[in-house]
């Protein structure tokens, strides 16, 4: 017994000393990584910086040798992927200018690493995907190899590798590419949270409008995730969506979050229509979460009918219905009358309500 | 020897055999997995595996007080430093004897507001409400009968505008990217109902606001042991369960939360010593019950600075504390016990609280009185028995040095030689000494449940270095 209770202790103690010694080889190989890495980058700065100095004769072939031989190593790729991106954030605007037609000059051997890449993990291809984000010139309607690749490397993809994916395809500013790789991600079963989709199309680097179009106009193709994030993004932008929004709207088969959505396109977007509407919903049964929302949007549409629906919702059993109607009154302007009378009504959560979002304001 | 007793024994020890075994297996398995997690974490970082955003949902920060005057404001002068664009602070005085709620007020020139309060998880009644802006982050002091913490922090629910919220303790001090840091496993998984960070004891580190500019292990060797017990817990068993989402504790000090799903699922127990276990275990039961799908998540990138016990005394408060919060837990949840529908949360989570932290002073009890029954009937090899201790005691010690290096480590922290020595011999310590110090702070616990299950007993606090 007390053998075999020996080899046991003996055995895990072997183990748990090769854990110690595993660590303190990793912490070790992980330090030297890292100077090798900060070593790469200082090695890169100097060489790009030597290569702005004649570049509008462009980049050397020497130096496009010296990428495609050396960046095939991540750790050397991440301390030229520092190099550029310090450079890149140089306040000297002529340097900035130099560096963009350096990079245009690197332009085909970095789509060669790309490729070389897309054979790689889904760690370095993401990393590879970030670069490639960061570097790419934007080539609007312009057709590119690029986008074929960055596509490849959604299959087996992490949710950062397609996050880094989608910046590329934002930076790239062609539509079409853009949409076909969000078509691309639905078919392979992917969803994106739709924050990160709504706030990244709005960097899209091409033509904004052009893209909501298309996305809009096939919108039926995604999900309800992605859905809302255009919904998001055709918000955002300037362009005049609100017929077909309010139609959308008119609809009573929408879930919850894409109504919420499409009801918040209505205040940025003001459309007399789409008020009455808003009043008409806060007047009916509709669930209280979109009551919640049409309270703090019809402080976009000031007239007297909304003012008369927002009073009424003061009296809602909802705080947050409450909340916002207070709010909005506020926001559109109540007349000594509205306020006298709701301060002298008989409803004590309307009263106490109106009287919080007052003294709120005051405090401001 | 009695056969009798020669039976007893033998059964015992192979109880104890397998006991240990699984046990060891268990930190074993922690320590490496944490190890693996946390570098495979530090390359993703380098080479841009994360979801970086420029603005992500906004949280209310819920912080609990009673009696923490001497705290407070520097809490809440830290949390108004963080990176992060948008949330709002609620304090929430829980019936204070001492000055909270009046150094709060004065400090940030708080001014009283007729605020209604949308009741929709159970708390005692509010006195009174204060606000104030400082810049674009709304303070709010709540003040409140006492009710405990569950209660306090379900006022600050029902108080709260946001749809995330954070807890912490009013002594803790959150790293200024620690917001950004717990929020971003929320980007990668939408069915993420609660996260929790990681905690640190603030006494080892110097810090200018919510940047640390310096680490020291403490003097205290109280302090001192919890810094290496803490770096194991945290940065080991956590991860593991973290693996299969059976986290079953997010610490009170540091979490994120649904708020939605919270009010769903009732808020917080405000009759229980573990109101932050038991309200992770209750979102377990109650997504699983209602085939909501949900994961409950741990983030070690996520810091948090919170204050250890300083004294002894303090200390076994604290650990009597957490153990009765886990009797209560454990017992009110037994329904995952042995339970299929709840999965690795049953089978690994649980029966790990129950074997190794529920029944521990138990099974520690039997073998103290085994040992004494053997060494009666002469049937105890002494020597054998010490070099088991002791080569348990370098096997534990030798995994929360690895634990501890790995933080030290993946958190790029500057130590100096004087404290590499120092935290060696801290984990031997706590291997050999402390372990078995709060094992006895948990039987003393067990022994004096029905006395002490409603007690949550003070702790003295100092100010924090800024």
């Amino acid at each position: 017994m007390h053998l075999t209770i020996d080899l046991i202790i003996y055995g895990y103690l072997l183990v748990c000393v090769l854990l110690v010694l595993f660590n303190v080889f990793y912490i070790f190989y992980s330090q030297a990584l890292k100077n090798a890495i900060a070593k790469h980058a200082i090695e890169w700065e100097r060489a790009i910086k030597d290569e702005l100095t004649h570049i509008d004769d462009g980049v050397s072939g020497e130096h496009l040798s010296l990428i495609q031989k050396k960046i095939v190593n991540t750790n050397a790729f991440l301390g030229y992927s520092r190099a550029v991106e310090g450079i890149l954030g140089s306040s000297d605007e002529k340097v900035r200018t130099g560096m963009r037609k350096y990079l245009d000059g690197c332009e085909s051997q970095y789509h060669r690493i790309a490729r070389i890449y897309s054979r790689r993990d889904t760690m370095d291809k993401a990393f590879a995907a970030y670069f490639i984000s960061m570097t790419t010139r934007c080539y609007k309607e312009e057709e590119s190899p690029i986008y074929r690749i960055m596509m490849d490397y959604a299959e087996d993809s992490s949710v950062y590798c397609r996050e880094n994916l989608l910046k590329a395809f934002y930076a790239f500013g062609n539509c079409q590419a853009l949409f076909n790789f969000m078509v691309m991600q639905k078919d392979l079963g992917f969803t994106h949270h739709k924050k990160l989709l709504s706030d990244g199309l709005m960097t899209f680097k091409g033509d904004k409008e052009k893209l909501a179009e298309l996305l809009w106009d096939n919108r039926s193709r995604f999900s309800v995730n992605t859905q809302l994030a255009i919904i998001a993004f055709i918000t955002g932008i300037q362009a005049d969506y609100r017929e077909s929004v309010f139609a959308e709207l008119e609809r009573d088969d929408h879930d919850e979050e894409t109504a919420i959505a499409y009801i918040r396109y209505f205040r940025r977007h003001k459309y007399e229509p789409a008020g009455e509407r808003l009043r008409e919903i806060m007047e009916s049964d509709a669930d209280t979460n979109i009551k919640i929302v049409v309270a703090s949007v019809l402080s976009a549409y000031p007239c007297r009918e909304s003012i008369d629906v927002l009073k009424k919702s003061l009296g809602s059993s909802n705080w947050y219905v409450r909340f916002n109607s207070a709010n909005s009154l506020l926001d559109i302007g109540l007349s000594k009358e509205d306020e006298k009378s709701i301060l002298d009504g008989k409803d004590r959560y309307a009263r106490d309500m109106l009287i919080y979002a007052m003294e709120k304001r005051e405090g401001a | 020897m009695p056969k009798i007793i020669e039976a007893i024994l033998a059964v015992v020890s192979s109880f104890f055999t397998l006991y240990i075994i699984l046990y060891t297996t268990y930190l074993l398995m922690s320590v490496l997995i944490g190890a693996m997690q946390l570098y495979t974490r530090e390359r993703m970082m380098q080479v841009r595996n994360e979801l970086k955003h420029d603005y992500y949902m906004p949280i209310s920060i819920l912080v609990p007080a009673h009696n923490e005057e001497v705290t407070i404001v520097d809490s809440i002068r830290s949390l108004l430093d963080l990176d992060y664009k948008l949330y709002e602070i609620i304090v929430v005085d829980d019936g204070s004897t001492d000055n909270t709620a009046k150094v709060v007020v004065d400090t940030f020139k708080l001014r009283k507001v007729d605020r209604p309060i949308h009741r929709r998880v159970k708390c005692k009644d509010v006195k009174a409400i204060y606000e104030v802006k400082v810049g674009k982050i709304l303070v709010t002091l709540i003040t409140k009968e006492n009710g405990g913490k569950g209660d306090a922090l379900n006022m600050g629910i029902n108080a709260s505008q946001y749809p995330y919220f954070l807890c912490m303790d009013a002594d803790s001090v959150l790293q200024t990217d620690s917001l950004e840091k717990i929020m971003q496993p929320l980007m990668a998984d939408d069915n993420i109902v609660a996260i929790g960070g990681l905690i640190h004891v603030a006494q080892s580190v110097e810090r200018q606001g919510g940047e640390i500019t310096g680490y020291h292990l403490p003097r205290n060797v109280i302090i001192s042991m919890q810094v290496v017990e803490y770096d194991r817990s945290f940065l080991a068993s956590r991860i593991l369960m973290d693996g299969y989402n059976g986290n079953l504790i997010i610490s009170g000090a540091f979490g994120l939360f649904k708020k939605a799903t919270v009010i769903a699922a009732g808020g917080y127990d405000t009759n229980t010593l573990g109101e932050d276990m038991e309200l992770v275990v209750k979102l377990h039961v109650f997504c699983r019950n209602n085939n909501i799908p949900y994961s409950i998540r741990y983030e070690p990138n996520a810091c948090c600075w919170s204050q250890a016990p300083t004294s002894f005394g303090d200390l076994m408060k604290q650990r009597r504390r957490w153990y009765l919060g886990l009797v209560q837990c454990m017992t009110k949840y037994r329904v995952i016990f042995a339970n299929p529908r709840f999965g690795l949360v049953s089978f690994v989570s649980y029966l790990y609280y129950m074997l190794f932290e529920l029944a521990s002073p138990v099974i520690e009890c039997i073998g103290i009185i085994t040992t004494f029954i053997a060494f009666f009937f002469g049937a105890l090899n002494g020597k054998f028995m010490l070099q088991f201790l002791l080569m348990y005691s370098v096997y534990g010690a030798m995994l929360t040095i690895t634990a501890f290096f790995q933080r030290v480590f993946t958190q790029n922290m500057k130590i100096y030689p004087m404290d590499v020595v120092r935290a060696v011999f801290m984990c031997f310590l706590e291997s050999v000494f402390f372990r078995y110090v709060l094992s006895f702070g948990r039987m003393a616990a067990l022994v004096g449940y029905r006395r002490n299950k409603n007690n949550w007993g003070t702790i003295k606090r100092v100010k924090q270095s800024s």
